[in-house]
């Protein structure tokens, strides 16, 4: 995926953190959870929330509030585990994400998105696909790509101070 | 490509590796005359059925592989090593050639092949021709062997199921008309009227004249695949009797002086291979079905839990029963199924042979291998993952370990260096070690080395194994350095990370000049474990059964306090034992009747704490998935009754993580 965006409308499902509204693209979308007992892993990093069982599967879930840098809010009945696939190094990973509320899936005016600002923005930018306009709200659009690439690597490496060397 | 020929590929693969283990078994044994039949029947095989599904290339050149090795059989020429390689090298060739149709390759090795066939042929003495690329013909083959003409009369009648069998008349005797002049008569008496005839039923007969000077064993090769039901008789008319007669107790032909009329009960064809084949009743089944079949038992392993657990909570006898029920049938069929995923580790040590006696070849050194423990069982998976770090050991061990043979006569020992692969079963694991008695490793140099690139602190006391584990670091060695001292580590990295992955251990030891042990420790089986259950706070942790040794509930009897481990006294013997609660950071208070479980994790004996010994269970292994991966505690996860999931510790790293936090502060 890239950040390219050409013009046409994108189906997008949109959900809330700390009163922020969010979207991705539905085609990465698998299902939308009730919240589950997570369970965790021990030294995880801080976004990892840990596993929980879809239907047979153990997927991991995250805490997009840790993972986009943003301030974290009290949690509720209204929150949701998205479950939906990103790429990971090239290889198609199921991971669930923890959002305060889900809205709906909308399309949204593919001419209307612009890229993320480079300054001013609150949240890492790199993550931002673009941001989009929905009636007159803004809504940020992730690359979860990029989302779950960057820091995942800088972790891996951490912690195992693993590299490549044959 | 249709399904048959996809058969077929899937079959050369099989008897093309078969082909090689009774090379190398024939290269140890060269006067085996049922190794150089098993050497000819594969051949013929792969002839055969290369020739049916329209391999033209495989079959060509197995033919004139098999001319060729037609000698070795007469017992004209012996095997040798240089016709062992050749051989080997042409068995390679017609890998190629069956994966170049697999992929759909052009074919770029002609000139290999022709240059093996002609080295063959110089082998096998002058007076054989070139066969190179010639279509192999009547008259290429009569030139091959000796000329003299003998007559053949043969009655054939195939069972009556041939076609259900997959076997066609026709081409057996256009065969036989391959090998000389055939006269046929067809015998129709057995054939039914037409209201009563099945289409799909053999009801023919052929009586045959067949002239020939390709001998007699090449005519009984024509007949050596059909089924053991057929009425065949072979009878010499004429010719030179005594070249035929070197043989006699081979295959059972008995062979009558002209008298065809008077024919009493039909001599059958047999050979060693069918009666194998029929005995043993095998299917072939794909192996993601096999994976599909092992998916399901997990998730019937899983909602039996989730039974089970029903029916605890309901109280109700009858429910209970047939739980139990169920949980008895779901426990056979698990084991059942594993079982079906287990090969036995032998089938792959042959290719190893291979290995090790070209590298040997090509490092002019000389090294004898052994293999023993072939027959233990692993989940398929594990062995073909273990492949390369296998490799890489042989390799390590044959291209660093073992002394040239003028170095080791100088150190005092045989010429031959001596490599041994052995598999043992351990509880829940099995034990690949790769021995050999080579230079070994230069315990010195290690850790001098590991002291240079700050791995370990100057003063800090080490095991020898210990100093042998920097090794298994990435980068440790560069290659002229390690090549020059020990010996050892260009990529022992990676292969101490593909045996981490599939959850196994490596363990190094080593004797200066004596050699080197490597020792992989694997578990059986990456699907489903026996497992306890146990609980610290809220959350379940599933310990693998394999290596508890005893649950024992804690008392105040701790002596030592460190930081994460202490000692505890059971019954005069101290153990050193680990809270999970502490090495995890589970926040909440600590119950007041903590359990202790004993593991026995090869050899390193502790406990671990627990709140709570749930009880044992079933579990499913279950990926953690990418972005959990690198988490050394954790093996993997599964899911619990409840539909909730526990993760599955990996003890052994537990027990290590523990020690190296102990050995840093203590080198601080």
């Amino acid at each position: 995926m890239s950040t390219v965006i050409d013009k046409q409308d994108i189906q997008c499902l949109t959900f809330d953190l700390n009163e922020e509204t969010f979207a991705v693209e539905v085609h990465r979308v698998r299902e939308v959870l009730d919240p589950t007992k997570i369970t965790k892993i021990p030294r995880a990093p801080d976004f990892m929330l840990g596993v929980i069982n879809v239907r047979g599967n153990v997927i991991p879930v995250v805490d997009l509030h840790k993972k986009l840098g943003i301030a974290q809010s009290r949690g509720g009945t209204d929150s949701r585990i998205v479950v939906l696939e990103a790429d990971l190094d090239d290889e198609i990973t199921t991971l669930g994400a923890l959002a305060d509320s889900v809205r709906e899936v909308t399309d949204l005016d593919g001419r209307e998105i612009e890229p993320a600002p480079k300054i001013g923005s609150r949240w890492k930018s790199e993550f931002i696909q673009g941001i989009g306009k929905l009636g007159e709200d803004f809504v940020i659009l992730l690359d979860m790509d990029r989302v779950f690439s960057s820091e995942e690597l800088a972790y891996i490496q951490d912690v195992s101070g693993e590299t490549d060397d044959e | 490509m249709d399904q048959h020929q996809f058969a077929f590929i899937e079959e050369a693969k099989e008897l093309l590796s078969q082909l090689e283990d009774d090379l190398l078994a024939l290269e140890e044994s060269p006067d085996n005359a049922e190794m150089i039949n098993a050497v000819f029947r594969a051949l013929h095989t792969i002839k055969g059925s290369g020739s049916m599904f329209g391999f033209e290339k495989v079959e060509h050149f197995t033919h004139d592989l098999e001319n060729a090795f037609e000698k070795v059989r007469n017992g004209a020429v012996h095997v040798s090593r240089e016709l062992i390689d050749l051989t080997l090298a042409a068995r390679d060739e017609i890998q190629n050639l069956v994966r170049i149709a697999e992929d759909d390759q052009p074919d770029s090795r002609a000139d290999a092949r022709t240059l093996i066939l002609q080295k063959l042929q110089i082998l096998m003495g002058s007076g054989a021709p070139a066969a190179d690329h010639a279509p192999h013909s009547p008259n290429v083959e009569k030139a091959d062997t000796d000329s003299t003409m003998e007559t053949f009369r043969i009655s054939f009648r195939p069972e009556i199921q041939a076609y259900a069998h997959g076997s066609d008349p026709l081409l057996i005797l256009a065969e036989l008309r391959d090998l000389g002049e055939l006269t046929v008569t067809p015998n129709l008496e057995g054939i039914p009227p037409l209201e009563t005839l099945e289409p799909e039923t053999c009801h023919f007969a052929w009586e045959m004249l067949l002239k020939t000077d390709a001998g007699e064993n090449a005519v009984r090769d024509v007949f050596i695949f059909v089924g053991d039901d057929c009425d065949l008789e072979i009878t010499k008319v004429s010719g030179g009797a005594e070249n035929t007669e070197e043989e006699p107790g081979e295959t059972p032909i008995k062979k009558k002086e002209s008298s065809p009329g008077t024919a009493p009960a039909a001599v059958q064809i047999r050979t060693k291979n069918h009666v194998e084949q029929k005995n043993q009743s095998t299917v072939r089944v794909p192996s993601e079905r096999l994976d599909k079949m092992v998916n399901l038992v997990g998730e019937l392993v899983i909602a039996q839990a989730r039974l089970s657990q029903l029916s605890i909570q309901t109280g109700c006898p009858e429910i209970a029963a047939v739980a139990e029920e169920i949980e008895r049938l779901t426990s056979d069929m698990r084991d059942t199924t594993m079982g079906m995923r287990m090969v036995p580790i032998g089938s792959v040590f042959g290719k190893y042979k291979r290995i090790v006696r070209d590298l040997a070849r090509d490092l002019g050194k000389q090294v004898e291998i052994e293999t023993s423990g072939g027959e233990t069982e692993l989940d398929k998976t594990v062995i073909e993952r273990l492949h390369d770090p296998m490799v890489h050991l042989i390799r390590n061990a044959i291209d660093h370990g073992i002394e040239s043979p003028t170095e080791r006569t100088a150190a005092g020992k045989q010429e031959c260096g001596w490599l041994e692969l052995t598999a043992t079963h351990s509880g829940a694991y099995v034990l690949i070690s790769v021995v050999d008695d080579g230079a070994g490793l230069d315990r010195d140099r290690i850790l001098t080395k590991a002291i240079e690139r700050g791995l370990t602190a100057p003063d800090s006391n080490l095991t020898d194994r210990e100093i042998y584990d920097f090794i298994l670091q990435p980068g440790f060695s560069t290659k002229q350095e390690v090549s020059a001292l020990s010996g050892r580590g260009v990529g022992m990295d990676v292969v101490a990370k593909s045996i981490q992955q599939l959850g196994g251990r490596i363990q190094i030891d080593s004797e200066r000049g004596e050699g080197t042990t490597i020792t992989m420790r694997l578990p059986l089986t990456l699907a489903i474990i026996d497992g306890l259950q146990v609980r610290i706070g809220d959350s379940d942790y599933v310990l693998p059964l394999g290596v508890i040794e005893e649950c024992v509930e804690m008392t105040e009897s701790q002596l030592v306090q460190d930081r994460y481990r202490h000692i505890l006294n059971l019954r005069d013997e101290m153990v050193p034992y680990i809270s999970l609660r502490h090495l995890f950071g589970v926040e909440g208070d600590r119950p007041n009747h903590e359990k202790i479980v004993i593991i026995n994790d090869d050899g390193n004996r502790f406990g671990i704490v627990v709140d709570l010994v749930v009880g044992e269970l079933q579990a499913v292994i279950k990926p953690l998935g990418k972005l959990c991966r690198d988490i050394a505690e954790v093996s993997g996860a599964t899911i619990l009754g409840d539909g909730t999931v526990a993760l599955i510790l990996d003890l052994g790293r537990i027990f290590d993580a523990v020690y190296t936090i102990e050995d840093t502060q203590k080198s601080k």
